[in-house]
């Protein structure tokens, strides 16, 4: 059974692992290495193709399903319909009653407004409840109390005190994205290296600069994240904020195509929500990779 | 976080002279702090420390050491495992406070941290987010240092350490020896008159080791500082002291202590060296 290595004919039958069954052990894994590489590429190719061809399988379904009426023109518009509203509602305040990048820009000013709040808030309160236990063990529990209730089960009470104006919308967004700030700051200083923070004591650091020159930096990749979940939070309760009441932004818009039974509307609207929402992220991502730029993590 | 490091105390400022604030001996020679304190520049007394372990008796890391070191002293505390060793340097470093006994700076009771005496990490303990230059210029902010001279003062701890090269690189993209020089002069820029090195090559392979070995010495002595280097390891301990305390394992108690009258360099393979080596090792814990 005893295989010497020094003897140079192996034989690899008997060095078979123990228990496999496979018969090309000890062979390589394909006959011929061109044949490997041919086959590599052809499924690489496949690969790609595969992407493509389910996008436009998506568009034809989605073009034929509205073409031989399968889904009624009230319901669904085609995409090449859709398509041309989109460039169309660039230069046209009809029907609904503003340009597109009007409604853009209006729900970008509701959505950012309320994420800046949330951010000038949350982060600082969350990075000095992670550093200082005694005011995360004053605040925690209401904002435990209040972190699972829906953003959109403020909007009667966000009606009530604030009335139907920018306000109460900006409010909805800031109590969406204020959540995921907070915990993550929290959670980044909490998790700040308990050696760094000596480091800077021996270097005659009081509490609070060590929080300022180790906690803060230290907890940065945490606040980026926080910032990636608020934004994403503010933008996705942006549409039921609109819905307070909005004479402008694009939830108005999806609303006022339902109003107006013309679903193309309603579908550019939730396109461009979508485009900008990845943009938002896009810049956001630009942002966190210039910060941390040359760090190697 | 634990419980016992997060005494916070307040740092005593202290002024740009290598022996912190007005204890600065003059040039004359009589030394006021050392009528009054004759040798040592950083001692326990009677250090009795213990860890509170939950549902159990008190751990008893170190058990009524006294040791003190000499102005420009190279001390080595040797030891094994679990002797105390960090726990002592702690407690120097102003980060512990003492359950009996006291740790003393030139004969003043130590109360908290401070910039007067540094310490060098195993694990470098560099900020991340910090450049190899500005990871040094760290004590020198917490100082106040004016920016020219900091950059100066910067510059020539670079250079001392050999990292000529280095001043924008980030301690990640660094190999490990280069990260301790970083850690090196991070605490020699401080300006500290005592320089608390805990197992500061035990993260490095062998041949790096040596080479970092030799290294500190020379630093050493074109920049001579009281030195504490804490290891375990016997051939480092008597490669760079000028004295060698050996301590027990758990509670850490002084075993032994020799003075390494052995000129430098030395060589691992000397006669004498391997004869230090010897005699050690015969007093030298090893329960496992």
């Amino acid at each position: 059974m005893s295989v010497s290595l020094s003897q140079k004919t192996l034989d690899p039958a008997e060095l078979r692992p123990l228990g496999s069954k496979d018969p090309s052990w000890g062979r390589l894994a394909a006959p011929n290495p061109l044949v490997r590489v041919i086959k590599g590429l052809l499924r690489a190719a496949y690969q790609e193709k595969l992407s493509i061809i389910s996008l436009i399988v998506f568009f034809l379904l989605w073009e034929g399903v509205c073409y031989f009426k399968i889904i009624g023109p009230y319901q669904l518009a085609p995409p090449s319909k859709v398509l041309k509203l989109l460039i169309a509602k660039l230069a046209t305040q009809n029907p609904d009653g503003a340009y597109l990048w009007a409604h853009a820009l209006s729900s970008l000013g509701l959505a950012l407004s309320g994420f800046g709040a949330a951010t000038l808030f949350g982060v600082p309160l969350g990075l000095l409840m992670g550093w200082y236990p005694r005011l995360n063990h004053l605040v925690r529990p209401v904002f435990d109390l209040l972190r699972p209730i829906p953003p959109i089960a403020w909007i009667p009470l966000a009606i009530i005190w604030l009335g139907i104006g920018g306000v109460a919308k900006g409010f909805i967004i800031f109590l969406a994205a204020f959540v995921p700030g907070v915990i993550n700051s929290f959670t980044g200083a909490r998790l700040t290296n308990p050696v760094l923070v000596r480091v800077a004591k021996i270097h005659g650091a009081s509490d609070f600069t060590a929080f300022w020159r180790i906690g803060v930096p230290s907890a940065a990749p945490m606040i980026f994240t926080g910032l990636r979940l608020s934004l994403n939070a503010a933008w996705t309760t942006l549409v039921a904020a609109e819905l307070v009441a909005a004479s402008q932004g694009l939830g108005f818009m999806i609303q006022m195509g339902r109003r107006l039974a013309r679903p193309d509307i309603v579908i550019v609207g939730m396109l461009t929500i979508g485009l900008l929402g990845a943009f938002l992220s896009w810049i956001l991502s630009k942002i966190e990779r210039s910060f941390f730029a040359g760090r190697a993590s | 976080m634990e419980p016992q490091l997060s005494v916070s105390f307040a740092a005593p400022p202290s002024g740009s002279a290598r022996l912190g604030g007005q204890k600065a001996p003059n040039p004359s020679g009589s030394d006021l702090s050392g009528q009054l304190h004759a040798e040592y520049v950083l001692r326990s007394r009677d250090l009795t420390v213990a860890y509170a372990v939950k549902g159990q008796p008190p751990l008893l890391a170190i058990d009524g050491l006294t040791l003190g070191v000499k102005e420009n002293e190279f001390l080595v505390i040797l030891g094994p495992g679990q002797c105390g060793k960090t726990t002592l340097l702690n407690c120097f470093a102003g980060l512990l406070k003492p359950n009996s006994g006291a740790v003393e700076f030139l004969g003043e009771k130590i109360t908290g941290p401070g910039l007067e005496r540094g310490l060098v990490f195993q694990n470098y303990a560099l900020f991340p987010w910090l450049t190899v230059e500005d990871n040094i210029a760290f004590g020198l902010k917490s100082r106040k240092t004016p920016k020219p001279q900091r950059k100066a003062l910067v510059q020539k701890f670079i250079d001392l350490v050999g990292l000529k090269g280095f001043e924008k690189a980030w301690p990640e993209t660094l190999s490990g020896g280069m990260r301790q020089r970083t850690g090196l002069a991070r605490a020699y820029a401080a300006g500290p008159t005592v320089l608390l090195m805990d197992e500061p090559f035990g993260a490095l392979d062998a041949q790096t080791r040596y080479a970092m070995e030799k290294e500190l010495l020379a630093i050493w002595e074109k920049e001579k500082r009281t030195v504490v280097l804490v290891t375990n390891n016997i051939e480092e301990a008597i490669f760079l002291g000028d004295r060698v305390a050996l301590l027990t394992q758990r509670p850490g108690r002084l075993k032994a202590e020799w003075p390494v009258d052995l000129p430098r360099p030395r060589g691992y393979t000397d006669p004498a060296f391997l004869a230090f080596r010897r005699e050690i090792s015969e007093r030298y814990d090893l329960a496992l």
